[in-house]
């Protein structure tokens, strides 16, 4: 028999492998808004989360080059008082991510708790071999009791 | 016309109807249907919103651009938005730009 979850162990975790095209934003967006519901996540969580996982994905969609792939990692964590969804959106291209813009910085800001942009080179420094993450994180407000069998 | 993403636009008049998810991936079809249906500088122009369930900031950016016809600033009313719609309009502080209505 195991207890609750620890603060900061992981509860879920859900990948995501697609080309880099916005055509697959939907996919983003249902994959996050369906990870919360999972967890119990309420209306309120789930319209932003759905904002804030399409931004960010928007974003890093539109730094990764031709033939890359987005890769969206959605966790949900335990914390001491509730769950947390993180998402880490990562695309393999020859452009780093722009820093957010205004109207994209207000929308994270607003729609998650915080948020980031990270840059990789592979380790020898070549700036041709580049992975570009950007990631949020959003506490969930539960809508009903949470502990899925 | 729509599309195998469920997104689509119609222009009747000033009224351009819009369906599915307004994003990063559709507004462009929205710019371009709004363009077309601006020939004649209307000073007002209606976006029926009664059946799209999601807009991101490329989205917003288009109703913005809708704004502005031939470098003059005009009326846009966002007819029916959903909750999200109006989610995004206030964390954004957009709300004031535009008209809201109920469906007639």
């Amino acid at each position: 028999m195991t207890g609750p979850p620890q603060s900061g162990e992981l509860v879920d975790r859900v990948v995501l492998d697609v080309m880099s095209t916005t055509a697959h934003l939907r996919l983003v967006r249902l994959m996050v808004s369906a990870l919360a519901t999972y967890h119990g996540a309420d209306l309120n969580d789930l319209e932003d989360l759905r904002i804030a996982s399409g931004e960010l994905c928007a974003n890093v969609i539109d730094a990764a080059g031709d033939g890359t792939r987005l890769v969206a990692v959605a966790e949900v964590r335990a914390g001491d008082d509730g769950r947390s969804l993180v998402l880490e959106a990562t695309v393999t291209g020859t452009d780093s991510i722009e820093p957010f813009d205004d109207i994209s910085s207000m929308v994270l800001t607003a729609a998650a708790d915080s948020h980031g942009l990270g840059r990789v080179l592979d380790g020898k420094d070549r700036a041709d071999v580049v992975t570009s993450s950007a990631w949020f994180s959003r506490r969930l407000h539960l809508a009903a009791v949470s502990e899925p069998a | 016309m729509e599309t195998n993403d469920g997104f689509a636009v119609e222009a009747d008049g000033e009224v351009i109807s819009v369906s599915g998810d307004l994003d990063a991936h559709t507004a462009p079809r929205l710019d371009d249907a709004i363009s077309a249906n601006d020939s004649g500088g209307s000073v007002r122009i209606v976006l029926d919103m009664s059946n799209v369930d999601f807009v991101d900031s490329s989205g917003l950016r288009s109703l913005i651009r809708a704004r502005n016809v031939e470098g003059q600033e005009r009326s846009v009313v966002l007819r029916s938005p959903s909750p999200a719609t109006l989610r995004l309009l206030e964390i954004t502080g957009m709300t004031e730009h535009f008209g809201i209505e109920d469906a007639p």
